[in-house]
């Protein structure tokens, strides 16, 4: 058995898609309230892991521990686990055909079992949260980039989920709106949520993160506090990726 | 004087209204269905006065004064009627002047010299074939009444109130077999994309299998030989269950025989499993065209599978799809006059019965033809509303 401090544990993981070793022998762990950036560059398996933690991507070998489970491919088994992740994407993937208040309730309802005022009251109370209570009755398409994913991040919230996953959640969005959607997270982070962030917002990194993974081709590179990493990266890879990115 | 570089400059900076009515803009303007029933009319105009210069007419000696009508030949026995030998006229007149003695001719010379010397008292003829000889024989023959051929709007009259009838059965064929259709294509079109080995091959068969097969042999397939097979096999099935004791049942289903099942139902099925392929295609299309991001975001909120689909993806994919859905209703409804061959009494069928009697082609088929066209142009102008509502909407 796992530690319960260790919410998440990834054991030696493995994922190999036709020709590429997306994941090639990753082990993590992830204790209660720590939250967690992944930065690496593109095609280096950051997402892959973020994926497999929610088993989005089934992986090819190896064990994710979530909350004490060790996750298998049984689809009542994962639906209880996912709706206890919540998870933010890159491109929002809001319900289009839905309101911001529907988007936020439907998962609550049929998933959670809630009724509709109860979603619907905690569905307001995350808007509020994340600042955007008079956007409720409005359609995702009507909405800007960074008011889309507070309505994502609030639909996941409504979850009351123990972890939250960000999959480059600020990538998509136009300068001037990654500071409302970056806000919102920090405010989550003080509060104490569990979270892996794959981002290279190395601003909130310094505000937020209590530990930052470097990864290259499929493999951890580097695991420490982000300030030493910032100032002293141990790897020559770490080093030669932060000349690039912060350059 | 007039500068003409900057009467071109006018022009060019300022471009005129269009005032002419007839200019290719202004009419590319007007809406399709606009085109469509100035189109009708006019084949309508023309085949109501081409039938009223065509009617036939009584050609007559001089001063004949036994009759003025073609009826008057069913009350004066003395009478004998000439008509060219397998013409239309011909046939009517065999078919409705009971007791008349009718003489058909091979041409038209025949007939004239029959009438002159006496052998015939009056030949159907129609006015343009006439003239020639009226003129020949200037002063012996003239032409008096209309005949029994005669063509006029109340023929069509006649005809549409024959046929509208059938008006319930090609709706109500089309309607259901179109809502069974919606079941079957949704089911397939899931199988389509399932990830399901037996599910997916299953639908790509039906699927496959229905589209390589004319929907007339569809029919005659379905209606002729399947479904009486599946009743003489729950035959078969109902005496088993009675020697196993279950009588009641046994007996309902030994019982069953072909003759309980309508061709109406018939002929829906088969549409229905015909059409279930086509619309199985456009649900797949429609599933296809919704990102991953939704079923993924929606999984990671933990819906299962058939949740996300019911919810989240399927409204959406029917959404996309109405217009292609609406498409192929209307060639449902066009597609339905194919029941026709199983006897049922749809608007095709009962055309084909007025016209095996009264020989009335033109008028039938054009009145078939309308109703046909009324009930596709509207159905397509609904969809095309429904298509630019969606569009606004988006």
């Amino acid at each position: 058995m796992t530690d319960t401090k260790d919410i998440i544990v990834v054991k030696d993981l493995y994922k190999h898609f036709k020709k590429v070793k997306a994941l090639d022998g990753v082990s993590l762990t992830v204790e209660k309230g720590k939250v967690i950036v992944v930065i690496g560059p593109s095609g280096s398996g950051k997402s892959t892991l973020l994926r497999c933690i929610n088993y989005l991507e089934t992986p090819t070998k190896g064990e994710i521990w979530v909350d004490g489970q060790l996750l298998t491919s049984d689809q009542k088994q994962l639906n209880e686990v996912r709706a206890e992740i919540g998870m933010v994407f890159q491109l929002f993937n809001l319900f289009p055909h839905l309101t911001s208040l529907e988007n936020i309730t439907l998962a609550q309802r049929i998933v959670r079992g809630r009724t509709a005022n109860e979603a619907e009251e905690i569905a307001m109370e995350q808007l509020k949260r994340v600042g955007i209570p008079e956007k409720a009755a409005v359609y995702p398409t009507q909405l800007s980039g960074g008011q889309q994913q507070r309505v994502a991040i609030a639909r996941s919230l409504a979850m009351n989920p123990k972890i939250m996953l960000f999959d480059e959640p600020t990538s998509a969005l136009d300068a001037e709106m990654i500071k409302e959607v970056l806000d919102v997270m920090l405010d989550l982070a003080k509060e104490g949520m569990t979270m892996i962030v794959v981002s290279h917002e190395m601003g909130f990194t310094r505000a937020a993160a209590d530990r930052m993974v470097f990864m290259d081709a499929g493999l951890i590179v580097e695991d420490g506090p982000p300030e030493d990493m910032f100032n002293n990266p141990k790897e020559a890879r770490t080093k030669a990726f932060f000349n690039q990115i912060l350059k | 004087m007039k500068d003409y570089d900057s009467e071109i400059l006018e022009i060019e900076d300022f471009p005129q209204k269009d005032t002419r009515w007839f200019s290719r803009r202004n009419l590319s303007q007007l809406p399709w269905w606009l085109f469509a029933i100035v189109i009708l009319i006019i084949f309508v105009g023309i085949l109501v006065y081409r039938s009223y210069a065509s009617i036939d007419r009584l050609l007559v000696r001089m001063e004949e004064d036994r009759f003025t009508k073609i009826e008057d030949f069913m009350e004066n026995d003395d009478l004998v009627l000439g008509t060219l030998a397998r013409s239309r006229s011909y046939e009517i007149a065999s078919m409705f002047l009971d007791g008349v003695e009718i003489v058909a001719f091979e041409t038209i010379t025949e007939a004239i010299q029959a009438l002159l010397d006496g052998e015939v008292d009056s030949i159907v003829i129609s006015e343009k074939a006439s003239k020639k000889f009226i003129s020949e024989h200037n002063g012996k023959l003239e032409l008096i009444g209309r005949s029994l051929t005669l063509n006029n709007t109340a023929s069509y009259w006649e005809s549409f109130e024959f046929i509208y009838v059938g008006l319930t059965i090609t709706v109500r064929v089309s309607i259901f077999s179109y809502l069974i259709a919606l079941v079957f294509g949704l089911f397939a079109g899931l199988g389509r994309i399932s990830s399901n080995k037996f599910f997916n091959n299953l639908s790509t068969l039906y699927v496959e299998l229905i589209r390589g097969i004319p929907i007339l042999v569809l029919i005659f397939i379905i209606a002729l030989v399947i479904v009486p097979a599946l009743v003489e096999s729950l035959n078969g099935l109902g005496g088993q269950l009675i020697e196993k004791g279950m009588t009641q049942l046994g007996q309902f289903l030994a019982d069953l025989s072909i003759r309980n099942i309508p061709s109406e139902w018939r002929a829906i099925i088969a549409l229905s499993v015909t059409y279930g392929a086509f619309l199985a295609e456009i649900f797949r299309a429609g599933i296809q065209s919704i990102g991953r991001g939704q079923m993924e975001a929606s999984r990671s909120l933990g819906m299962s599978i058939s949740q996300a689909m019911r919810y989240v993806i399927l409204p959406q994919a029917v959404r996309n799809v109405l217009p292609a859905l609406g498409n192929d209703f209307v060639a449902m409804v066009k597609d339905s006059s194919l029941v026709s061959v199983l006897a049922v009494q749809d608007i095709t069928q009962l055309s084909r019965k007025y016209t095996g009697t009264s020989f009335r082609y033109k008028e039938a088929f054009t009145v078939l033809t309308i109703l046909y066209l009324t009930m596709t142009v509207s159905l397509s102008l609904l969809v095309r509303l429904l298509e630019r509502r969606m569009r606004q909407d988006d």
